[in-house]
């Protein structure tokens, strides 16, 4: 971890949207970022790993991180992939227990990190902060049933597509207007997916010859959102 | 802290509701009224969300928990859940998300009983996810059998090697954990040989957590 003086804003001035914290009041964003460090990981730096106990809470300035466990023989299973005021090891962190995944950068990140004890003292004299926390609990929760359910029932085809569609509602897309706006590996998809590489490089490229995506190396374009949705069979 | 709970709950407007066995609480068609707490009984909830496709296990519940909770909380009420009730009965308390909100505003034991309970059941559903085809059978049994504690974890005798008792059937662990009952049987007469468990027709006693956890 390198620690670099960057500009990242105070906590009660940050543009962030949506994220757990935005709930909060500015004097108490300002607690809040008493304490705040801020940290620039470059691509493939981890931030936490699986095992280790946690001693603050990461919150994601501007960058993506990809959440991972080692499953059976290794092999490393993508939980999601968080982006810009997500927050990281909150879970582990109220609950006291180690770190059940691995957090690394895709790209080079700028994450913020806050005190437990400032983010516990928040806790127990903001009830808005602690619903807003279990709110995020529940649906998270609910997208991990979603998921296993999925896994079992869905095609490798409809799983794939339904990815894609979760990457372009979670990162939009470039100002191209196809372009998602964020670059993963064949393997990385897959991941997600619960795929294997093999199988997403033949699905993506039977994609790509239907003319419903377009890959130009790690970028992927989607010419055809509404085709892609039907084919992830996607319950709105 | 069960009575607590309940105590809470019905202090909060929680209404009494009983069910018998096969009865479906709530699904697809009803869609979800409040947040559910089971006083006694047990249930399981599948999940369908692929149309016209097989539904696929995803809860088996005991008394003291609560469902519903990722569904309504979030102020879905339309769900693709399918509740049912697997005991002889059941007996549920049910509250409305607005009273629910306000006991947590103003209880801390039960925020932080609920915060605890998501994290466990994301915890264990995000090692589902993470099983491949070649995640040894006895890891998926022995996550299983946590995952039935109450709360969802061990007590806290278990570490120290004190027996604890599992309420659950071979059937339902062999819906839980998707195996058949021969093979279930006999990684639990393996687990019996080594005298880490038990089995008897209430459930399982696990008598030496600690060395069960050891196999894992």
């Amino acid at each position: 971890m390198k620690s670099v003086k960057m500009d990242i804003p105070n906590c009660e001035d940050c543009q962030n949207k949506g994220g757990v914290f935005s709930c909060l009041s500015k004097p108490d964003k300002t607690i809040l970022g008493e304490d705040k460090g801020n940290n620039f990981y470059k691509k493939g730096q981890v931030i936490f790993y699986e095992g280790n106990h946690p001693h603050g809470l990461y919150c994601i300035y501007n960058g993506k991180v990809k959440i991972s466990k080692l499953g059976d023989e290794g092999k490393e299973q993508i939980v999601r992939i968080s982006g810009n005021a997500d927050t990281l090891g909150y879970r582990s962190l109220l609950c006291n227990e180690p770190y059940k995944a691995t957090a690394t950068a895709i790209e080079d990140s700028y994450i913020c990190y806050l005190s437990k004890k400032k983010f516990f003292e928040l806790l127990e004299s903001n009830n808005t902060l602690c619903l807003n926390t279990i709110q995020l609990l529940a649906r998270e929760l609910r997208q991990s049933e979603q998921q296993l359910v999925d896994i079992t029932q869905k095609s490798v085809r409809e799983r794939i597509a339904e990815v894609l569609m979760q990457l372009k509602t979670k990162f939009g897309v470039k100002p191209d207007g196809v372009t998602l706006d964020i670059r993963l590996t064949r393997r990385e998809i897959g991941d997600m997916a619960g795929v294997t590489t093999e199988t997403t490089i033949r699905t993506l490229s039977d994609l790509n010859k239907e003319g419903i995506i377009h890959i130009s190396g790690k970028d992927l374009q989607i010419l055809r959102p509404d085709e892609l949705h039907r084919i992830a069979n996607i319950e709105d | 802290m069960k009575l607590e709970i309940e105590t809470l709950l019905r202090e909060y407007g929680a209404r009494e509701k009983k069910f018998d066995r096969g009865s479906v609480i709530y699904s697809s068609e009803s869609g979800v009224e409040g947040i559910y707490y089971l006083v006694s009984g047990k249930i399981r909830i599948d999940n369908s969300r692929v149309r016209d496709k097989k539904e696929v296990l995803i809860w088996l519940l005991g008394s003291g928990s609560f469902f519903g909770i990722s569904s309504y909380y979030n102020g879905y009420e339309a769900c693709s859940y399918i509740t049912t009730v697997i005991s002889e009965s059941a007996t549920i308390l049910l509250i409305s998300r607005e009273e629910f909100i306000h006991l947590l505003k103003e209880h801390k034991i039960m925020r932080d009983f609920i915060i605890s309970l998501l994290y466990r059941r994301l915890d264990y559903i995000e090692q589902r996810r993470s099983y491949g085809p070649r995640v040894s059978f006895r890891k998926k049994l022995i996550d299983a059998l946590v995952f039935l504690c109450p709360s969802h974890r061990p007590p806290e005798e278990a570490f120290t090697g004190k027996p604890f008792k599992i309420a659950v059937t071979l059937t339902e662990l062999c819906s839980m954990i998707s195996t058949t009952r021969k093979q279930l049987v006999t990684e639990i007469d393996n687990l019996i040989n080594k005298r880490i468990i038990e089995r008897d027709g209430d459930g399982i006693t696990v008598r030496n957590y600690p060395k069960l956890m050891e196999l894992e």
